[in-house]
């Protein structure tokens, strides 16, 4: 009876803290050291609110996760990347909705949304890339939660080109 | 009354206890002045002899007048503000104690100000550097999401179905 309590304890605890894809289906990747693990938490997100940001790009960016609770990314060589994206694609059927794939290249990225009341609670991609010249291919699972503005994080990658441009021509300048 | 050699020991300290009467002293008076003194009691004959005779001891008038100085001398009232000046003084010690604190509390920094090392407004330039190295962290991150998505959404030619993903309705699924 202890047993089957503990256990009970132990799989609800899980399901509390368990926020976001990553947390829940790749547990068994959390010490494979060949892998990129990147987890920026919920107090740094609450941290990132206290910062003005001094430049546009740094502003828009503040601005797009001002409403987000934390990130994790699971990215690195695989054995078989193809395979991974395609159990990663069958995790969650019911609870994420495909937002749009894309397969070109030697490379598939999905993206997929989970909506709770009307709002866009977690952003995930999914994604692989054929290995070049005899390199492992690379698997990528990428969660965002909180609240999510698609417009404004799809924005963000023309501001950081934008900004990142500027800077070149300031180099190139002087 | 007169003293002789034998009781002026007895006599003497009777004397200096205070308890000799006005007739005792004046036969002490006597003995010193017109008797040969031992050396012991050199200086009390001095004094006897500078006293003198006019030297009156002081009587009950004396008493009186001294009493009406002091005893029955009528005292000052103490009632009123004299009793309460005070309680004024200690009043306003506590208030410079007061105004000082509400200063400090209603002009100085808030509690919740003290907590963290990033509680106020500040410029990722001067953040702590844990969270300047998050922020480029997630940036970084954010920039590789953002550009897959773009390129997805422009692969699929339905760039404009994210913008209606965001308003949160049910059949925004773009497939490619």
């Amino acid at each position: 009876m202890k047993t089957i309590l503990t256990a009970f304890a132990l799989a609800l605890s899980f399901s509390v803290f368990a926020q976001n894809a990553v947390d829940t289906h790749y547990q068994a990747y959390a010490d494979d050291d060949r892998l990129s693990h990147v987890s920026i938490s919920a107090k740094m997100f609450e941290l990132f609110t206290h910062i003005e940001g001094d430049t546009p790009e740094e502003k828009e960016i503040l601005e797009a996760i001002s409403k987000l609770k934390g990130m994790k990314m699971i990215a690195g060589p695989v054995d078989n990347p193809q395979s991974e994206y395609k159990k990663a694609l069958a995790i969650p059927p019911a609870k994420y909705e495909e937002l749009m794939v894309v397969k070109q290249d030697g490379e598939e990225f999905t993206f997929k949304i989970k909506e709770e009341n009307g709002i866009i609670s977690e952003l995930l991609m999914v994604g692989w890339t054929q290995g070049q010249e005899g390199d492992q291919g690379e698997f990528y699972i990428m969660s965002l939660f909180g609240e999510i503005d698609l417009k404004q994080i799809r924005r963000l990658a023309k501001v950081i080109e934008i900004d990142g441009m500027e800077h070149l021509d300031k180099i190139d300048a002087e | 009354m007169e003293y002789t050699p034998h009781d002026i020991d007895a006599a003497v300290r009777r004397f200096w206890d205070g308890d000799t009467t006005l007739e005792e002293e004046t036969a002490l008076r006597n003995y010193f002045r017109f008797r040969e003194v031992p050396e012991q009691y050199a200086d009390l004959a001095a004094y006897f002899e500078m006293a003198g005779d006019d030297v009156a001891a002081p009587g009950p008038e004396f008493d009186e007048r001294v009493l009406a100085l002091t005893v029955n001398k009528p005292r000052p009232a103490r009632g009123g503000m004299a009793v309460l000046r005070p309680l004024f003084r200690v009043a306003s010690v506590a208030a410079v104690i007061a105004g000082v604190w509400f200063g400090v509390s209603f002009f100085g920094p808030a509690p919740s100000d003290l907590d963290g090392p990033v509680s106020q407004a500040t410029s990722l330039q001067q953040a702590d550097p844990e969270v300047r190295e998050a922020f480029n962290l997630l940036k970084e991150k954010l920039s590789f999401m953002s550009r897959k998505m773009d390129e997805t959404a422009a692969h699929t030619g339905k760039l404009d179905k994210i913008n209606t993903a965001v308003t949160g309705r049910r059949n925004t699924t773009v497939s490619p």
